[in-house]
């Protein structure tokens, strides 16, 4: 068993401080430049002029007698106030016009995006050059043209939160309960809004400082007596040959805050909550922060040894052929509580080709867990053990324990997924085109620009959005949740997946939409004849799509086969009670619905021998000894059920019944 | 309890769609009516024109009395919120992911200024309680529960103001179906206890057929038929609902109790 990645919040959280680091110590040498340095930066001894590092002056003098070091303290105060200023000016007006905008809605909102678009496509040094052209130079001026150019990102990060949660039954719920207008702003928008402002504000903060050199640089930022490293870059360039100690210090100084605060940015946003899928069409970037680390090995001699849990080698009805996914003996294991959990216990199923398997269960039961962990798209501190046997040509690929760069050659070629919540899977600051591309381009499809927004239109035409040129320029939230569905669906389909799984693809959506979805789904898989794995809750879902069913409960599949025998003969006491809680017409009104006892949501590792026991109206002493074999119903070889007693066969159950009541 | 007369409402500027079109139904206290109708019918917009988040083209909503749109004022405004709540399809969307269950339950007590820190806690005590949740929920947020968790939530926050009358549109679909018959029930329960009226909107007749006093059919945003469950579940008189209660899927299996005795 491996036991690495024992606390990864922690490693992660100290990687974050590392980089940090150099911001820190630019915020705290910024803020008391004036207690530390030596000297006066401004006090001119031309009897000490360009003096080397020496232990009076530890970075050395300039052409003036200036102490250098004092300079670059005072330089990073001079910097830091500045991009405090930018930042704050930016930031609070981005925030404000981008929520105002996302709030109102309407023309407001079309005028401002309208202008956030135009701002943001702008080149900034322009803007800025064009401002001081004009003002003249000097701190006001600069900051004020820095401004003008920061602000539009905040905006549109600001807007398109706000306008998300806008139309979420959230706000509406709110005010039926009361809550006014500043409340709704103030403490239900504006807080999730400017959590990714912030995000980005640590990329800026890099940006800042490189354009306030630069400007100084060029003689338009902060005036010659003042220290400011880009106006010391400036004088130090003429002493390049004679004295390095001028020119190195403040180009250090300006290239460790800019890398310090773009990785930090690039580390934080990966670290936002988003589901697994930007490993899947994003794999560098999201590969480089989140170092997948897992070297579990398909543990076959168990497998061996287990012959009663897995099902015979060959499918009944379909001799030799292998099928496209062949999923054995399947643990993922979670820590909790300082040891590692098991969320998914010795699940083995599998997919034929063109198929559709419905995993069904209850929240918790680790259906989508068991979907995603032979894809790698669980969480990085998941242990995945068993096999997965994808279909290759001829043979089978393993898919537990490949490295990332091995599994990106098949996520996103081979395997399409489509993930429950497409608003945390997009990225609200690229366009519906964009996202598609890039799973065009990752499939190796495509090509240049043009032929591969062709294919992409196509993809987005084939997943029913009905105009898919304007749609490919939109951003996710110009989308209702249905259509950006179908632009996860465009996407997944991009590699030409032969198998693609489905989590929950329509649970968040309105009914209206579910059913139109569902239809595009039995669609797709028709025309381009691909085997499906769909995870639901819902049994409306899976009647709608599946052709087989595995019913799991607590970590393991406790009963599976063909739609039909699942559901007209169900064998597990937990099926039953899944189907028996569904109303039926004809019962009297007033009547209580049929409840199963208990609650669900235990993992495998809370529960002896099966799962079920505790709340199953059949269990006896013997089924807490050992967790009863997925095993094949009399008469129905591909109808199998894991319960001892299988009410589901009369004789059997009569018999059983008999000797251990 | 709630009467709604000949509404009519449409949705959007210019290009503007009627999709509720002259309703006249009503809800007396301490009963369930049932509104069914395909997805798309316009229930949803009846819900928010009746919980006063839409306004009508025409006709009149009243609760106890009072006409829902002629409200004026901050203070009657917020004796109405007191007494409409509304439950809705997805709790993950309604409930705040930055509050706790504990925040959310207490947030329109905090709205409406009623009492102070330790009646409100004991507030959410009792609140949870009645939806069946332990209180250790309390504390965490909507992310750590259960859907069938985050929906009972919501209706606890609802039912913090003690309104009389309860909307639910579609509050079971997105709920596990072993789960849906738990809140169903658990509506059922609220009902008694507390008198509360109910105007419950789904896509699905079985459950309604189970669960309400009376039923009303909506159709492209008219209704089509409505009566007492029994008298429409077994003689529906309308074409469409018939063809309604043929499209519930029947399963035929022998309750779990029925195979132990055999
Ligand atoms: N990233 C994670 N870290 C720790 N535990 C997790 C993580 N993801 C899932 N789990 C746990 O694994 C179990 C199974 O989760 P899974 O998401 O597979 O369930 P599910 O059947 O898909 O439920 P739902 O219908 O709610 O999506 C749950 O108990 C859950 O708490
Ligand atoms: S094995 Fe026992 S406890 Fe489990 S489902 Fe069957 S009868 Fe119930
Ligand atoms: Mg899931």
């Amino acid at each position: 068993m491996t036991v690495e990645a024992r606390s990864p919040g922690r490693r992660a959280w100290i990687g974050t401080v590392l980089l940090a680091l150099p911001l820190i110590l630019f915020a705290v040498v910024g803020v008391l430049a004036p207690v530390l340095s030596p000297a006066d930066p401004t006090a001119n001894d031309l009897t000490a002029g360009l003096l080397p590092p020496s232990s009076e002056h530890p970075l050395g003098t300039d052409q003036l007698g200036r102490d250098q070091l004092s300079r670059i303290l005072h330089g990073a105060r001079i910097s830091l106030s500045v991009t405090a200023a930018v930042l704050a000016v930016a930031l609070t007006a981005g925030a404000v016009i981008g929520a105002a905008a996302g709030y109102l809605g309407g023309r407001v909102d079309r005028a401002v995006s309208r202008v956030i678009d135009v701002v943001v496509s702008l080149p900034g040094m322009l803007v800025t050059l064009a401002v001081i052209g004009v003002q003249g130079p000097g701190v006001e001026n600069l900051i004020l043209a820095l401004s003008l150019w920061s602000w539009a990102p905040y905006a549109r990060i600001a807007r398109a939160r706000v306008a998300d949660l806008r139309k979420s039954p959230h706000l509406d719920a709110l005010r039926l309960l009361g809550a006014g207008r500043a409340r709704i702003l103030g403490r239900h928008l504006l807080p999730p809004a400017l959590a990714p402002c912030l995000v980005y504000a640590s990329t800026d903060v890099g940006t800042i400082v490189l354009g306030v050199a630069t400007l100084s640089f060029l003689g338009l930022g902060v005036a010659p007596p003042n220290a400011e490293w880009g106006q010391m870059l400036v004088e130090g360039r003429a002493f390049m040959d004679s004295a390095w100690w001028l020119a190195y210090p403040p180009g250090v100084a300006i290239t460790a805050v800019v890398f310090a605060s773009n990785l930090l940015g690039e580390r934080l946003a990966a670290g936002e909550e988003r589901p697994s899928v930007l490993r899947l069409v994003r794999p560098t970037r999201t590969g480089s922060a989140w170092p997948v680390r897992r070297k579990a090995a398909p543990s076959a001699p168990r497998a061996a040894e287990r012959t009663t849990s897995s099902p015979p080698e060959t499918v009944p009805g379909c001799p030799g052929e292998t099928p496209v996914l062949r999923v054995r003996d399947l643990t993922v294991t979670y820590p909790r509580d300082g040891e590692r959990r098991r969320v998914v216990a010795e699940m083995s199923y599998e997919v034929r080709r063109g198929e559709v398997l419905a995993l069904v269960g209850e929240t918790g039961s680790g259906k989508t867990t068991a979907a995603l962990a032979p894809f790698g798209l669980l969480d990085p501190y998941a242990v995945v053990t068993g096999s997965a046997a994808l279909a290759n040509g001829a043979g089978t690929c393993e898919m537990v324990g490949l490295t990332p760069a091995e599994r990106r050659r098949i996520n996103g070629h081979r395997v399409g997924v489509v993930f429950q919540d497409s608003g945390a899977v997009l990225n609200p600051l690229r366009t519906i085109g964009a996202h598609v591309d890039e799973a065009v381009r990752n499939a190796g499809r495509g090509g240049r620009r043009p032929a591969t927004r062709r294919v992409t239109e196509e993809l987005l035409r084939l997943a029913g959005l009905p105009d898919p040129t304007t749609v490919a320029r939109e951003f996710p939230h110009q989308l209702s949740g249905g259509m950006r569905q179908r632009a996860q669906i465009a996407m997944a389909l991009a590699c030409e997946p032969e198998l693609l799984i489905a989590d929950e693809p329509t649970s968040a959506l309105d009914v209206t939409v579910q059913a139109q979805l569902l239809d595009l789904l039995a669609r797709l898989r028709e025309e381009l004849a691909m085997s499906m794995v769909v995870v639901s809750h819902d049994l409306g879902v899976v009647t709608r799509l599946a052709d087989s069913v595995a019913v799991v409960y607590s970590g393991r599949i406790v009963e599976s086969g063909p739609l039909a025998a699942v559901l007209t003969r169900p064998d597990h006491p937990y099926t039953r009670g899944l189907l028996d809680a569904v109303p039926r017409p004809g019962t009297p009104p007033g009547t209580r619905f049929r409840t199963m006892p208990g609650q669900g949501g235990a993992g495998p590792d809370d529960t002896t021998g099966c799962g079920f026991a505790p709340r199953c109206p059949l269990a006896v002493a013997s089924c807490v000894d050992a967790a009863p074999p997925l095993e094949a119903l009399a008469g129905a070889a591909a109808h199998r059920s894991a319960c001892l007693r299988h009410p589901g066969e009369p004789t059997v159950a009569v018999g059983k019944g008999d000797t251990s009541c | 309890m709630l009467e709604i007369v000949e509404v009519s409402a449409c949705h959007g500027g210019p290009d503007a769609v009627t999709v509720v079109k002259d309703v006249t139904m009503s809800v007396a206290a301490g009963e369930i009516v049932g509104l069914v109708g395909e997805s798309g019918c316009g229930k949803t917009t009846l819900a928010r024109v009746v919980t006063g988040l839409h306004r009508p083209d025409a006709g009149v909503v009243r609760v106890g009395e009072v006409d829902v749109h002629a409200i004026r004022g901050r203070r009657a405004l917020r004796a109405h919120r007191r007494q409409v709540q509304m439950v809705f399809q997805d709790p993950s969307l309604t409930l705040s992911a930055r509050q706790t269950v504990r925040q959310a339950i207490e947030e329109p007590l905090r709205i409406h200024r009623l009492g102070d820190a330790r009646v409100r806690s004991a507030r959410v005590g009792e609140l949870l309680d009645l939806v069946g949740l332990k209180p250790e929920v309390g504390d965490r947020r909507p992310r750590q529960l259960s859907g069938g968790q985050q929906q009972r939530v919501a209706i606890a926050r609802a039912l913090a103001l003690e309104p009389q009358l309860l909307i639910c549109d579609e509050p079971v679909t997105a709920l596990d179906v072993s789960v849906q018959a738990k809140v169903l029930n658990l509506l059922c329960d609220l009902r008694e206890r507390l008198d509360l009226g109910c105007l419950f909107i789904t896509h699905d007749l079985a459950v309604v057929s189970q669960l309400a006093d009376r039923i009303a059919v909506m159709q492209d945003g008219r209704i089509v038929e409505q009566g007492r469950t029994e008298d429409l579940t077994t003689r529906p008189r309308h074409a469409y609902t018939r063809s309604l209660l043929a499209a519930i899927p029947t399963l035929e299996i022998p309750a779990v109790e029925d195979a132990v005795r055999s």
